[in-house]
């Protein structure tokens, strides 16, 4: 990774941190690297949201948290993810074990087939809460219980008893939500958690999601490439394009001031209600496959900024603090070429999670 | 490719990569089968596969050249003459001609291989009524058929429509292949004259053959000069004009023995590969002809036809085949295309699910929906549209299939139910275990590893294509 | 559930009824009609036997009338409710009465002592081998799976697809021959399932008079061992090629991700999550390995001598003893129906998605 120094210095000290992770997957035809040069920053009580098209590497770069990656053909090529300090890719696998679950845990995108289909969910929810608390089973049944009535299903006690295929999509996401709450995790990662569900359901996952963070002060990781869901629940968003984080900044900073080509043409590209009716715009040119990335900046081909720039074709662009608390990979940006290399690390939070009460740590 | 989120169908937990290449412009676009094949091919196992049952084609196309009591080339009192060749029998003829046929089309390139085999199918069809009438003339009044006097008639019809089916499905429809008219012009033009040289000197060999004469020629030196084939013995040679010829180990002059009746071993082996070969395809196109029609329908109609139809499959999943198989082969007599009818209408469950489970997702598909908007006839849909392309499963549960059917036929003679006057694999198995706990074990392991050898071969292949088509288990 | 277990056994008495309607028919049109053998062995009969053979067909199926009534009156005679049939095969009233499955004439014995006396023999091969064949493909698949791509999934893939393709004949042939025999190795037993002495042997192996003696049931393990080899290594072949792909299939399913998510170890995600999901596609398949066992008892009971129901139906096509055909072609197949029925039972109860309903 490359030499900087944190200049923009938040008040804490970030809970996990990647810092230019870059995975690589050995492939019949070499080595394609869908995830390079990486960097965020997450704290407690916070919610980030990445964001990006598909295949943009944001999910991949998400279960390398996990190291949930299958290794090989995967490997991490670079960088460092710093849970607490500490690197989780130097963790034994009995470590990280000990993580997964109980310090960092996950939903995914697809509820209908992320449950395991000849277990009913009791004993799923109970598998978790005996593995990390170490508890009798008589207990772990109440507790997973528990969870299930905080994720907001009634009956929860009978519930327990229900198959996956006994429930509806939404219901299957609120007893992922439930499995990964039932040990108190500090981090939850939710990888598209709303993707597969209707636009009801939606909305009760992500007020549920909201409401864990108010009152379980988790961090939460949102991956997603819906701009409204960002809009909604992230406090830091950064976007990723092409395996790389090409802009990194508050949720409103990045909304209403967008920097990078990229970010300014995906909000371009999105409905609005409000101002005159006229064509959505688009991006011109479609996402580069990972085993063919363009040099140089990888979004120059598409780039309406460039004006034939010999140098977007030439040099990969790093990401640097343009402003304060904004961080931007694009040489076309007002004052990118003084701006600082520096870690991004924005400790934001909305009004509405500043002003719950401080959990105990 | 950004229609949906599918970085993880990208990369599956402890799968393989898929990386999805741009198409390049300049290559042309490769049909799903030349890619299927290629894929096949590119494993080692399915060459050997195909190297066995090329070696078996070999032996059944040549095995009078190979194994024969007749001199291939001899010089007798009445100058030179060639036994083997006016002995060949008609079955003989139409296989040496459709490699004939076969050789000559290969090189041709404006055609492809469909309408390669489509011709050679025709050739096929055109040759064998002016080849086999004379014997089925004489079958009819030898009275060999007595104890079931409509049984050649019958099977002989069910063979030609089987054949007529399996031209349909398995050469003409998936592939479609249209045009070729001058090819098929070349065709006529090969076959017409052949057809009126046979009209008027049919094949007919003698019907009483008397295997020794030659031997008994040559010591008494009425023979001046002769040619043997490689093996000078013809499979029901049992060798009556030596003695005590029964149940020989190998040695010389009989590299693999003699079985029980004193026929060599080895000339049994190869003229019994046309058994192998041939019980394999026909009954499996039979089997594959039901399941695709049976599946085909309940696929499509689904509903109380489907629910009617799985009535039908699991009634035929419960009937022990073999029970079934011995049953009919005890009443019906030992006559080959009964035992390839009766393969065959026991074995089309496999592929009929198949095809209804193909049917039952195609459905529901764009093209089909479109073709029925369209106002196509069903049958066009089901068969030229739909058919094509959910036939591929059907060909990797033919190819285990032709196995099993082999096996099927081998097991039938080794327990003494099989062909009585062909050489088959099987009926030698049956010779190796004698009375007080001797063990012949030459008509043991030869046969037995020919079949285990075929049965593999076949199983290697399909192994190959299942592969090719899903190649996430690889 | 129970509704389905109901239809499913009243679906068994038109499957049967199809079966031997098949064979019947085929037994009518052959040479000769339902009374063949009698007219082909006429000629070397005493006319004593010959006259009570056919007293005996017509009486059973009245051999002018026409073919489809024989079979009802063969049907009316194998069902336990039906018409009483008097000495001259003459109908009578309707009665529950004992089926009635005819009579043997080449062993000279009622049918149903001969296939009462082969079915326990053959369910015995059937229950000895399943567990034997499950457990080796299940083991052998799932460590193929967990070691994909090393040298035991490549080495067993090949393995077993040439095991799977060996001939039963050829396994059975070699094994007499090279094992049973006295030119050889006489380690096995060649034939039968019992030696001639078993009758006095104690049930447990033991010591009679200081001298070592096997015993009744380690004398049938000893005779046991050849048949179950070449029963078993063809079914396990197949097992263990499905458990393999099933188990690769799941490990890439995403219940498997959100497992390892929890933090559950290998060993649990294989052996709880995993082989749970991956044994279903095995009991499916033994739906159509079930019948396939019983007739696949055919070639080994034929070799290995032992008078189960292959062996008996085998021997019954050699001498076209009709009756026997019939009845095994029966009994045959209502074993296969329910097996079939067994198998999904098990299903059912493995996987809790399928309610039958």
């Amino acid at each position: 990774m490359p030499d900087m120094q944190p200049t923009h210095i938040a008040k804490e000290t970030p809970l996990l941190e990647m810092r230019g992770l870059t995975v690589g997957f050995d492939t019949p035809r070499g080595l394609v690297v869908p995830v390079s040069q990486v960097h965020w920053s997450l704290f407690e009580r916070q919610t980030l949201a990445v964001v990006g098209e598909s295949g943009c590497g944001k999910s991949v770069s998400a279960m390398s948290i996990l190291r949930l990656l299958p290794m090989p053909p995967g490997r991490f090529l670079q960088g460092s993810i710093l849970y607490r300090g500490v690197d989780l890719l130097s963790q034994s696998e009995a470590q990280m074990r000990r993580i997964r679950g109980g310090q960092i845990a996950m939903i995914f995108q697809e509820p209908m087939t992320s449950l395991n289909p000849v277990y009913n969910i009791g004993e799923q929810i109970m598998e978790a809460i005996m593995l990390h608390q170490h508890v009798a089973a008589a207990e772990a049944r109440l507790r997973a219980a528990a969870a299930l009535e905080d994720v907001g299903i009634s009956d929860a006690a009978r519930r327990l008893r229900d198959f996956p295929h006994q429930l509806s999509g939404g219901m299957r996401q609120r007893v992922m939500i439930a499995m990964a709450l039932a040990c108190q995790p500090k981090i939850l990662i939710a990888d598209e958690p709303t993707t597969a569900l209707d636009v009801t359901i939606q909305a009760q996952i992500l007020e549920l999601l909201r409401k864990l963070r108010r009152e379980a002060g988790m961090a939460i990781l949102l991956i997603t490439h819906d701009l409204g869901v960002v809009a909604e629940n992230a406090d830091v968003v950064a976007v990723m394009y092409a395996g790389r984080v090409v802009e990194y900044a508050a949720v409103e900073d990045l909304f209403y001031h967008g920097l990078h080509p990229y970010t300014q043409g995906l909000f371009r590209s999105i409905p609005r209600l409000e101002g005159k009716r006229q064509r959505l715009e688009t991006i011109a040119g479609t996402v580069p496959n990972p085993a063919h990335f363009p040099s140089g900046c990888i979004f120059h081909p598409r780039c309406p900024r460039r004006n034939g720039d010999p140098l977007c074709a030439a040099e990969e662009p790093p990401l640097r603090q343009v402003r304060p608390g904004h961080w931007c990979a694009c040489y076309h940006v007002e004052g990118y070429a003084q701006a600082p290399q520096t870690v991004p690390q924005l400790s934001d939070r909305r009004v509405e999670a500043e002003a719950a009460p401080e959990p105990i740590l | 490719m950004a229609t949906a989120d599918d970085e993880f169908s990208l990369l599956p937990a402890g799968g393989t990569i898929a990386v999805i290449e741009p198409l390049a412009p300049e290559a042309a676009p490769e049909s799903f089968s030349a890619q299927m094949a290629r894929q096949v091919w590119r494993r080692w196992s399915a060459k050997l596969g195909l190297a066995w049952i090329a070696v078996l084609a070999f032996c059944a196309i040549f095995a009078p050249f190979l194994a024969n009591s007749h001199p291939l080339l001899m010089r007798g009192s009445s100058g030179w003459q060639s036994p083997l060749l006016s002995s060949l029998s008609a079955t003989d003829v139409l296989l040496l001609l459709l490699l004939v046929a076969a050789m000559a089309l290969v090189p041709i390139k404006s055609l492809n291989w469909a309408r390669k085999l489509r011709l050679l199918a025709w050739v096929g069809l055109l040759l064998s009524p002016a080849l086999f009438w004379p014997d089925l003339i004489d079958s009819w009044h030898s009275g060999r058929e007595i104890q079931w006097p409509w049984g050649r008639a019958a099977a002989l019809g069910f063979l030609s429509a089987v054949a007529a089916a399996d031209l349909f499905f398995i050469v003409w429809l998936p592939l479609r292949a249209v045009g070729g008219k001058r090819a098929w012009g070349w065709v006529l033009a090969g076959c017409l004259p052949l057809m009126v040289v046979f009209a008027i000197y049919p094949v007919r060999p003698p019907q009483i053959v008397v295997y020794e004469r030659y031997r008994e020629a040559q010591a008494a030196k009425l023979i001046h000069s002769v040619w043997w084939a490689p093996i000078p013995y013809s499979p029901n040679d049992n060798q009556r004009d030596k003695s005590a010829q029964f149940m020989r180990p190998p040695g010389l002059g009989h590299w693999m023995g003699t079985e029980e009746q004193g026929a060599d071993v080895m000339a049994r082996m190869i003229w019994a590969s046309r058994i192998a070969l041939s019980i394999g395809f026909i009954s499996v196109g039979i089997a594959v002809f039901i399941g695709v029609v049976v599946g085909g329908i309940m696929g499509f109609f689904a509903g109380k036809i489907d629910i009617l139809g799985m009535r039908l499959i699991e009634i035929f999943d419960a009937v022990p085949t073999l029970f079934l198989l011995i049953s009919f082969v005890a009443f019906f007599g030992r006559n080959l295309y009964v035992m390839m009818a009766i393969i065959g209408c026991t074995s089309w469950v496999g592929h009929a699910r198949f095809i209804r489970a193909q049917f039952l997702k195609l459905r529901r598909q764009d093209f089909v929906q479109a073709a029925l908007a369209a106002g196509l006839p069903l049958r066009r849909v089901l068969f030229g549209h739909m058919l094509p392309n959910g036939i591929s499963p059907v060909l990797v549960s033919a190819t285990f299939g032709v196995a099993g059917a082999v096996l099927a036929e081998s097991t039938l003679s080794f327990l003494n139910l099989g062909l009585v006057d062909q050489p088959s694999w099987g009926q030698m198995m049956n010779q190796a275990l004698g009375e007080a706990g001797t063990f012949r074990w030459w008509v043991a392991l030869y046969p037995g590893l020919a079949i285990f050898l075929t049965v593999f071969a076949y199983n290697l292949v399909g192994e190959a294509l299942r592969d090719a088509l899903d190649p996430r288990l690889r | 559930m129970l509704s389905y277990i109901l239809r499913r056994i009243l679906l068994i008495f038109p499957t049967l009824l199809g079966i031997t309607a098949v064979v019947f028919f085929v037994m009518a049109f052959s040479p000769g009609g339902v009374g063949g053998p009698l007219l082909n062995a006429e000629g070397g009969m005493k006319s004593e036997e010959a006259r009570v053979r056919r007293e005996y067909y017509n009486r059973r199926y009245g051999l002018d009338l026409p073919k489809p009534v024989q079979y009802l009156r063969w049907l009316n005679h194998i069902s336990p409710v039906g018409r009483v049939t008097d000495e001259n095969g003459v109908m009578g009233r309707w009665a529950i009465k004992w089926p009635d499955l005819g009579r043997s004439f080449a062993r000279g014995r009622p049918v149903s002592d001969l296939i009462l006396e082969a079915v326990p023999i053959t369910l015995l091969l059937n229950v000895l081998e399943l567990p034997i064949m499950y457990g080796i493909g299940i083991v052998s698949g799932l460590y193929a799976a967990r070691h994909r791509g090393k040298w035991f999934d490549v080495g067993s893939s090949s393995l077993f697809l040439g095991l799977w393709s060996i001939p039963v004949m050829l396994a059975g042939v070699l094994c007499i021959g090279f094992l049973a025999n006295r030119e050889y190795f006489y380690w096995f037993p060649a034939a039968g399932l019992h030696d001639l002495r078993a009758e006095q042997m104690a049930f447990l192996p033991g010591f009679v008079s200081g001298e070592f003696q096997r015993g009744w049931l380690l004398d049938m393990a000893w005779h046991l061992v050849l048949p179950m080899i070449c029963y078993s290594y063809g079914g396990f072949a197949v097992l263990s090629k499905l458990t393999r792909a099933s188990t690769l299939e799941n490990f890439s399913a995403d219940y498997v991700r959100t497992a390892r998510a929890k933090g559950v170890d290998e060993r649990s995600v294989l052996f709880r999550h995993v082989l749970a999901n991956s044994i279903l596609p095995l009991i499916t398949v033994s739906a159509s390995i079930l019948p396939g066992l019983l007739a696949g008892s055919v070639v080994i009971e034929t070799i290995f001598s032992i008078n189960g129901m292959g062996k008996l139906m085998v021997d019954a096509v050699r001498v076209r003893d009709r009756e026997l055909i019939l009845a095994e072609t029966l009994i045959g197949g209502l074993l296969g129906l329910l097996s079939l029925l067994l198998a999904d039972i098990c299903y059912a109860a493995a996987d809790p998605r399928v309610s039958y309903e």
